[in-house]
């Protein structure tokens, strides 16, 4: 196998990695010493010309995000890390805080730097109990060392970092829905515009951006914004982490150049199948994705346009590979009534949508008075949830749940027949034991 | 007599102190709270409001928002078991009906099938409070929850 840049990863296999002497020695903390010495705007440009793209799922521009901060605003500014990594299938955000936390510090701290953030946040997902601890004991490390706080470096330029867990709620991945959370609210998404850049955190300017955005900025200031843009497609630069799992033989986080073939990962990368098993589908971009047929996978490459072009999604870079041994009613169910039950209930069409979703299939997979019809009727619901609401869960709901119905009716149909069968099994066996006696 | 000890105090003090708003501070306490009596009380929210001038209103709103805040005296053992897309194709359902045959003493275990937990690389996981195992057949999950009940007792 040839071999790959990593950036992200690039304390894979080495011990130690977590401690700030180690990720010294490897460099760590030169890129923010670079920066230091240019203007933000130059550190903006760099970005901006690397064709970093947000990692967590929507895969805007990272610089330009970061260009929408008014620059003349006199107030506090903010830099929040959504690190609430809750997309079902994703655990690539949970890596970096495994491998290198510092590597996200530095990033924040670069990246503070250019949008002029005097305070930033990193926010987790609770349930990350080990993942919270590395990255606190990060933060304390890198204000010892005075890369966090007053005057980093003898730079004028001052920051302050803490951390904030969630409380298992998956809308705070949303990044207005976040905002709220640290807010101390409910973690409910708030109408857009105003984006947070222009008013986020208590009405103040706020750049939001995932964890391996962030944990990128260090590598792109180091080795330059062409070295990025080299790495990858065209419109897709760099490198992203994809999160394989299901039964393949080596589940796990591989560091990637986008537009990477699914195959060869699939084949080569998570070593193929486990046990023999045949692929039926892939989630490829977190459980909002549409699901993909074995069909459109062979020639599918994974990067944002690609995926797009076969009408599902990137996203988080979570692949769920799904074998023949698989029912996609089971699937269709778990789908829909993780979407309900998270939810935040602020907008009927994803409140209601939802629920109807979640009611229809439960029926459904129950072979209770279900029909053929319901799945139309899923579908329509469907239609109905999509850009009616504040943020995108709803359409999240809606899409994979339209995907499966399209592309695996057959089997949700037979799956009636030989459930109404199946309800009728005791009758013709006590028939027979009838018979035989 | 308060309801916090004097280590709590002292953390919801410093949470106070330590963001830009007083309610930002919510979450912070309420999980020191969690990681100190494993609920919030009535008796708790009262003095939130009372003592350190945290409206009732937003306190609750946290609490009945977040899975994470429960008001009830919980399990000493509380089972978190990912039953989401990937850790079902690995049987969540089948291990999570097992635990739940599992014999135990009052108040002794709780299971709790909840969303993704971020590790579907060792599908199917679950947390026991804070403590997070992978790949747990039914097996597995059994005989762990078997050890941890019987360590009960001398905590």
């Amino acid at each position: 196998m040839e071999s790959l840049t990593k950036i992200t990863t690039a304390f894979e296999g080495i011990a130690n990695s977590r401690a700030l002497a180690c990720y010294e020695q490897h460099d760590g903390y030169q890129a923010l010493r670079k920066a230091l010495a240019l203007s933000p705007a130059e550190v903006i440009q760099q970005v901006k010309d690397s064709g970093l793209r947000g990692r967590g799922g929507a895969g805007f521009p990272t610089g330009l995000k970061w260009s929408f901060v008014p620059q003349d605003y006199k107030g506090n500014k903010y830099l929040v890390c959504n690190n609430d990594e809750g997309e079902p299938g994703t655990f690539k955000d949970r890596y970096i805080c495994e491998l290198s936390p510092h590597m996200l510090v530095e990033g924040m701290i670069i990246s503070a730097y250019a949008i002029g953030a005097g305070k930033g946040y990193i926010y987790t997902r609770y349930e990350f109990f080990d993942e919270i601890e590395w990255l606190q004991t990060a933060i304390a490390e890198a204000y010892q060392a005075g890369y966090l706080g007053k005057d980093i470096l003898g730079s004028g330029f001052s920051f302050d970092l803490d951390h904030y867990a969630g409380a298992g709620a998956y809308i705070c991945g949303e990044e207005t829905g976040l905002l709220s959370s640290l807010e101390g609210k409910k973690g409910q998404p708030k109408l857009k515009p105003p984006f947070p850049a222009v008013s986020g955190y208590l009405g103040c300017p706020t750049i939001v951006n995932n964890t391996e955005t962030l944990a990128t900025v260090p590598w792109i200031i180091n080795n330059g914004a062409a070295a990025h843009r080299a790495i990858g497609t065209e419109k897709s630069a760099g490198t992203k982490l994809f999160c394989i799992s299901g039964h393949v033989q080596k589940p796990g986080v591989y560091e990637l150049p986008l537009g990477y073939p699914f195959m060869k990962f699939l084949q080569e990368d998570a070593g193929g199948m486990a046990d023999g098993l045949q692929l039926k589908g892939c989630i490829p971009g977190g459980a909002s994705a549409p699901i993909l047929t074995p069909a459109e996978l062979q020639d599918l490459t994974l990067d944002y346009e690609a995926l797009a072009a076969k009408g599902s999604m990137l996203g988080s870079g979570a692949v769920i590979i799904i074998d023949q041994r698989q029912s996609m009613v089971e699937l269709l169910k778990v789908t829909v009534d993780f979407f309900h039950h998270e939810s935040c209930g602020q907008c009927t069409p994803c409140r209601e949508g939802t629920g109807w979703l979640a009611s229809i299939m439960h029926n459904y997979s129950a072979g209770n008075k279900a029909k053929r019809a319901d799945l139309d009727l899923m579908h329509a619901v469907s239609k109905q949830m999509m850009g009616k609401t504040i943020c995108a869960l709803s359409d999240a709901a809606a899409m994979p749940t339209m995907a499966i119905i399209a592309k695996y009716r057959q089997e949700l149909e037979d799956f009636l027949e030989q459930g109404q069968k199946k309800q009728h099994e005791p009758f013709y066996q006590q028939q027979e034991q009838r018979g035989s006696a | 007599m308060s309801s916090f000890s004097p280590a709590v105090v002292e953390a919801i003090e410093r949470d106070l102190g330590r963001f830009e708003t007083r309610r930002s501070a919510i979450l912070p306490i309420l999980h020191t709270i969690h990681d100190h009596y494993g609920y919030v009380s009535e008796t708790q929210v009262e003095e939130l409001e009372s003592r350190f001038d945290l409206p009732k209103v937003h306190v609750q709103e946290v609490i009945s928002f977040y899975t994470r805040f429960q008001q009830q005296k919980p399990c000493r053992f509380h089972v978190q078991f990912c039953d989401n897309i990937v850790c079902r194709m690995f049987g969540s359902d089948k291990v999570i009906a097992k635990l739940r045959e599992l014999p135990a003493p009052e108040g002794m275990i709780s299971i709790e099938p909840v969303p993704c937990l971020g590790v579907c690389d060792g599908a199917p996981a679950m947390l026991v409070n804070s403590d997070r195992h992978l790949r747990v057949d039914a097996d597995k999950a059994t005989a762990l929850l078997k050890d941890y009940m019987q360590q009960a007792p001398q905590e």
